[in-house]
């Protein structure tokens, strides 16, 4: 099962331990959309990246995911096929968290975990499947040739590429990507957005990532949503000029 | 090298040492155990009930449970008492002369001395220094508490300076830069940020010691050890099974008092995940009671033991310098007479083969259970495991003597079984302790729970699973060094007939043996703990 997935929150509230992180958001992404998402820091970007990769449950609202058969509450599902709809979704989280002494070459291996069966996973601890495909995606990444490296001796930035090439490998319909330039220099980030947007129009994935670096977001964008105090503020189709109250509040 | 084969070099090389370790040990079991030695434990174990309730004895067992938990709290107070002070003087992390330069050179040299008195003072073992504490102070708990500090200090000393130096650095390095001194940083940046795992470790010694003080009984050192050898030796198995379910039940009241002690670790925020938030203030009040009750517990417990002391003032009475003067000229120099080299030599490796295969069967096959407590059947895979490590590798192999019989098999076996319990505890805490971000990332993403476990849990806990090991492994070979007292094969069968026939400089040159071989093996675990964390 394969495709792009799309998304329906309807009014979602997630409560943090001080204040509301989300505050009632309502949004519609269609499947293959590609959605930058921008705000000041706590304006609830990772907490609407957490909620749309059903990895945590709103207190109230509603989540739909349309992950090719018909959108589902997956908090409705059972377990398995619960898994089997996150494993359509891949969130990648802002700091990247990779075991230590793990190679960069197992690190994007485990993108394909979550659609790997028992076998194939054991399998995975003799033999880093697909390293063909790694391998390219690596140079993409300006990683080239440091497969063997362990991602504990990387810089921040190289550390946040093997991440992106973990989501990037994996067979997901929807990219969820957290601030995954955050790390890097301005000319490494605009390579890598662009390896990025190229990936998902290529395989037809559904894109929604949370940036800081508006100059870089143009026209490949479908929507840029800015977010402010876990609420939706404004949604501007890309290309258009970002005001700049849109982003500080 | 390749890097495949560089990866596979561990395994390889472990697989390889464990051939060695088989071949040396199974040739010295001729036959696998006869009919008879099964009829043999059947009738044994048939004699262990009903369990004696004679008043007398029931009231000789109090006492010596009593002098057990006295010897165990007073020897781990006495480890830490030594310790303690020397792990805060050897840490490197926390030099103030190695800030942005080398270390200067007389500080670089006073860490290796007392590294090297830590090394020499833990490279005897609890046992032996019982052994020859016996002979200087006489029979009774007094000896079994000063092996138990002696044993003990070496210990403490390396864990909590492993310990203050595994914490991160750049805050410290932070406070150092920034002028703060030695002490400051130790007490404001070190120790907070380990203090749970010290407060565990301590809690955990205490554990071993009661453990250790129930076997020093066995060379004359009072306590359950004494009676437990008494009715061991007179066969009476209905003593035997009240001794043993003792033991047992101190071992968990240990670790029930210890898991109290440790509440407020657990009992953290960010661990419990949703739903918490109605539980966290009962969750919280419980944990403060526990660890009330178990403070106070902890404190009458000093308190008695030294109440029940005696002898100490009879050993001060006695003039303790001459006693020593006289004790150092039986034993000096160390001196094995040539034709006895080639079996001292072959007991060494006996020795080492033992701890060896012991350690690595017992880790394979704590992993599994760990993995099956956290799973679902926590309780009583939990239950089954302090039984398992309730009872001490001596007490197993005098068991399981009468199965396997005399040799190293036994002593292996015994190794096996008793730190398969200790480890199954030690990873399951290192599990539930592990804050696993890769693993949460993954999980939320869709992993299968065994795809997480094999590319995000293990790898980032494996080398905390691998330095339990490795400290069991050092704990295994002091422990294979003497389990030849029982007639386990190894050194501590050198020693025992050494000094059961007064040839006290070759019963010298045998612990100067041991003290090698322990020695180097803690060398060899502390390189491969370095290499494996960097």
């Amino acid at each position: 099962m394969t495709g792009p997935v799309g998304f329906t929150l309807r009014d979602v509230r997630l409560v943090g331990t001080a204040r509301a992180r989300l505050a009632g958001v309502s949004l519609d992404i269609a499947p293959g959309e590609r959605v930058a998402l921008i705000g000041p820091s706590g304006a609830g970007k990772s907490s609407l990246l957490a909620v749309l990769g059903a990895a945590e449950r709103p207190v109230s609202g509603q989540v739909l995911i349309d992950a090719g058969d018909g959108p589902r509450d997956p908090w409705r599902l059972p377990a398995g096929a619960l898994r089997r709809l996150r494993a359509r979704t891949w969130r990648s989280v802002q700091a990247p968290a990779l075991p230590p002494r793990q190679r960069v070459v197992t690190a994007l291996a485990c993108g394909l975990l979550p659609t790997s069966g028992s076998l194939a996973t054991l399998a995975m601890l003799v033999r880093t499947p697909q390293r063909v495909a790694i391998e390219a995606r690596l140079t993409t990444l300006g990683l080239g040739g440091r497969g063997e490296e362990r991602v504990d001796r990387l810089s921040g930035g190289e550390r946040q590429r093997v991440a992106l090439g973990a989501a990037l490998l994996s067979r997901s319909g929807a990219l969820l990507l957290d601030e995954p330039l955050a790390a890097l220099d301005p000319a490494r980030a605009s390579g890598v957005l662009d390896s990025v947007l190229d990936t998902v129009r290529h395989d037809g994935r559904t894109l929604v990532c949370a940036l800081h670096q508006h100059a870089l977001i143009d026209a490949r964008f479908d929507r840029v949503i800015t977010l402010e105090a876990g609420r939706v503020r404004t949604v501007l189709t890309a290309g258009a000029p970002i005001p700049i109250e849109a982003i500080v509040a | 090298m390749t890097p495949a084969w560089r990866r596979a070099a561990p395994v390889l090389t472990v697989t390889l040492l464990l051939l060695c370790g088989l071949l040396q040990i199974l040739p010295e079991t001729p036959r696998w155990p006869a009919a008879s030695a099964w009829r043999a434990a059947g009738a044994w174990l048939a004699g262990l009930w009903p369990p004696a309730t004679d008043a007398a004895f029931l009231q000789r067992v109090l006492g010596a449970t009593l002098a057990t938990l006295a010897m165990a709290t007073l020897g781990t107070l006495g480890a830490h008492l030594i310790g303690v002070p020397l792990a805060l003087l050897g840490n490197a992390r926390v030099s103030v002369s190695a800030v942005g330069r080398p270390m200067a050179w007389w500080a670089r040299a006073a860490r290796v001395a007392l590294r090297a008195a830590m090394l020499l003072l833990r490279s005897v073992p609890e046992l032996v220094w019982a052994l020859l504490l016996v002979r200087l102070v006489g029979l009774g708990p007094l000896a079994g508490t000063l092996a138990i500090a002696l044993g003990g200090a070496g210990l403490v000393a390396k864990v909590h300076a492993e310990a203050l130096e595994s914490v991160p650095r750049a805050p410290i390095d932070a406070a150092l830069a920034n002028g703060a001194g030695r002490w400051q940083v130790l007490v404001s940046e070190a120790v907070p940020r380990c203090r749970d795992e010290l407060l565990s470790y301590s809690v955990y010694r205490w554990e071993c010691a009661l453990r250790t003080s129930a076997v020093l009984g066995l060379v004359g050192a009072g306590g359950l050890g004494q009676e437990l050898d008494l009715s061991l030796r007179f066969g009476a198995n209905d003593e035997v099974m009240v001794l043993l379910t003792l033991l047992i039940a101190l071992v968990w009241l240990a670790d029930a008092v210890g898991n109290g002690l440790r509440a407020p670790a657990a009992a953290h925020p960010g661990k419990a995940g949703a739903g918490a938030g109605t539980s966290a203030g009962a969750g919280a009040w419980r944990a403060r009671v526990i660890r009330t009750v178990s403070s106070v517990l902890v404190v009458a417990l000093v308190i008695g033991s030294v109440a029940s002391y005696g002898s100490f003032e009879a050993f001060l009475l006695h003039d303790p310098l001459d006693a020593l003067a006289r004790f150092a000229a039986d034993f000096l120099p160390p001196d094995v007479p040539a034709e006895r080299w080639p079996s001292l030599w072959r007991a060494a490796r006996e020795t080492l083969a033992m701890s060896f295969v012991g350690i690595v069967l017992a880790s394979l096959l704590a992993l599994p259970l760990a993995l099956l407590a956290r799973a679902g059947p926590r309780r009583t895979t939990m239950a089954s495991s302090t039984v398992l490590r309730g009872v001490p590798e001596l007490i197993w192999a005098l068991l399981l003597v009468i199965v396997l019989g005399l040799g190293p098999l036994t002593g292996c076996a015994a190794i096996a079984i008793h730190n398969t319990g200790v480890l199954v505890r030690l990873f399951v805490a290192s599990l539930d302790a592990f804050d696993d971000p890769a693993g949460a990332a993954l999980r939320a993403n869709g992993a299968s729970r065994s795809g997480t476990f094999l590319f995000a849990t293990l790898p980032g806990v494996l080398p905390r699973l691998l330095a339990h090991v490795l400290y069991r492994w050092e704990h295994a070979i002091r422990v294979a060094a003497v389990l030849g007292v029982v007639g386990a094969g190894g050194l501590g069968q050198s020693l025992h007939v050494s000094l059961g026939l007064f040839r006290l400089q070759e019963a010298a040159g045998t612990i100067l043996a041991m003290m090698v071989l322990v020695a180097g093996v803690d060398l060899v675990s502390f390189a491969v703990r370095r290499y494996r964390v960097d």
